[in-house]
């Protein structure tokens, strides 16, 4: 049997702020839940780390979204004191609220990018969803139809990713050449990735679908034969 | 009705009291129809299912239901005799949790596909929030505010929200700020504990 997990290496190693923040993999992910389920310590310590994330994650949102902070009075009718501490804080808040802008600057410039991608392609912006499970040794052929209008096709690929960080998708033609490569993907969960192939990319035909982990080219986790029409 | 399931699909908060029954006396004794044994079972498992479940699915309702499947799944194969280690009983209920999960996952998904709703997003998109849901965001958000500002210094700020909100790693961080590992897991540990303060505070319980 497995040597159970001890405290020190808990927190040794972070794991819990690895597991809320959906780093921790494998079977140290597994070792570690099957070490919580029944520890109301860890229990604790995670759901609060948990909600403490969440919460700052909540709140970086709300410091550039809210409207105008309610100014106190002018600043004559203040007390010195109260004077002196409302400049301190608008001062740390100023501080706060750039890097808060900077990051939903950031966001909101590579959403527009993607946005533009999309508009570019002519894409529509809602994407089209295909389930790819995991068929038995067979050669199992996938039939999709082709959208009718150009979007994203979005393949949810059924397979355990709790054994690598990131994977990358190739998508090849019959010839072997390769026509779409989507690198760096996390998983959503720990049983499925999503990859995403722009549908004005495709022509009726056949195609081979690969996923492999991101750090071993060449090493195929999973292959899906697609006709697309 | 199992008894253990009337409690309503929601973890029991507060502390669990682990009693001397370890897994494999459970297992036992609710093979041989001990209905307390049950009601112990769920008690001192739920917290926790609760909890993976609610880091796998996005939607808290749909959470609370595989919560309530898990238990019900689980009492039923111990009954039927099909835990083979009970010593390893954790990784057992989470096994049938997680596997509930999945099957949900794919359900969803097919449903979608079969519907062929182009105004759906993708799967694991969160529904809007419920009123629950809005009530425990404020409360995170008073929350929040207690613990940002009683960190003493604006650095300390800056570590959380680069972990929290960047998602940047603990080495990168430590390194553009200068502080140590032990500093950086001072700081989260501080953030954490004026948190259940705050929110014992708020709450007004005494988990002491």
């Amino acid at each position: 049997m497995d040597k159970p997990m001890q405290h020190s290496e808990i927190e040794r190693d972070s794991l819990i702020d690895r597991y809320v923040r959906n780093t921790l993999r494998g079977a140290e992910r597994q070792s570690f839940e099957e070490h919580f389920l029944d520890c109301p310590q860890c229990l604790e310590q995670l759901e609060i780390a948990s909600s403490l994330r969440q919460a700052v994650r909540e709140s970086a949102v709300e410091a550039v979204t809210a409207p105008a902070v309610t100014r106190p009075g002018p600043w004559y009718v203040l007390g010195w004191v109260q004077a002196a501490a409302a400049a301190c804080l608008v001062v740390a808040m100023a501080t706060s609220v750039v890097f808060f802008e900077q990051m939903q600057h950031a966001r909101r410039e590579l959403a527009s990018a993607q946005l533009e991608l999309a508009s570019t392609r002519g894409l529509a912006s809602s994407p089209e969803v295909y389930v790819l499970g995991l068929s038995r040794g067979s050669n199992e052929i996938k039939e999709i139809a082709l959208p009718r209008t150009p979007r994203w096709m979005v393949f949810s690929i059924e397979m355990d990713t709790t054994q690598f960080p990131s994977y990358r998708a190739i998508l090849s033609d019959p010839s072997g050449k390769e026509i779409w490569q989507q690198a760096g993907i996390q998983p959503a969960s720990p049983d499925a990735i999503g990859v995403t192939v722009p549908s004005n990319l495709l022509a009726s035909g056949s195609y081979t679908l690969i996923v492999q982990p991101s750090a071993q080219a060449g090493a195929t986790l999973s292959r899906f034969s697609l006709r697309f029409q | 009705m199992d008894a253990a399931l009337l409690l309503g699909g929601v973890y029991v908060a507060g502390r669990m009291e682990i009693e001397a029954s370890n897994p494999a006396d459970l297992v036992r004794r609710i093979m041989a129809g001990d209905g307390s044994a049950e009601n112990e079972l769920v008690n001192r498992y739920s917290r926790g299912v609760f909890f993976v479940l609610n880091q796998n699915v996005s939607d808290r309702a749909a959470a609370e239901d595989l919560y309530q499947e898990t238990f019900h799944l689980t009492l039923e194969k111990i009954r039927g005799g099909e835990v083979r280690e009970p010593e390893r009983f954790s990784g057992f209920i989470l096994s049938i949790a997680r596997n509930l999960a999945i099957e949900h996952f794919r359900k969803n998904t097919r449903a979608r596909e079969r519907q062929g709703d182009e105004n759906e997003s993708r799967t694991l998109a969160a529904p809007e929030a419920s009123q629950l849901e809005n009530l425990l965001k404020e409360e995170r958000a008073r929350l929040v505010h207690h613990v940002l500002d009683a960190l003493p210094s604006e650095r300390d700020r800056t570590v959380l929200r680069r972990f929290y909100i960047a998602d940047d790693e603990k080495e990168e961080i430590c390194a553009d700020l200068g502080i140590s590992s032990l500093h950086f897991n001072q700081i989260l540990c501080r953030a954490r504990e004026r948190y259940r303060q705050a929110f014992e505070e708020l709450s007004g319980k005494d988990r002491k």
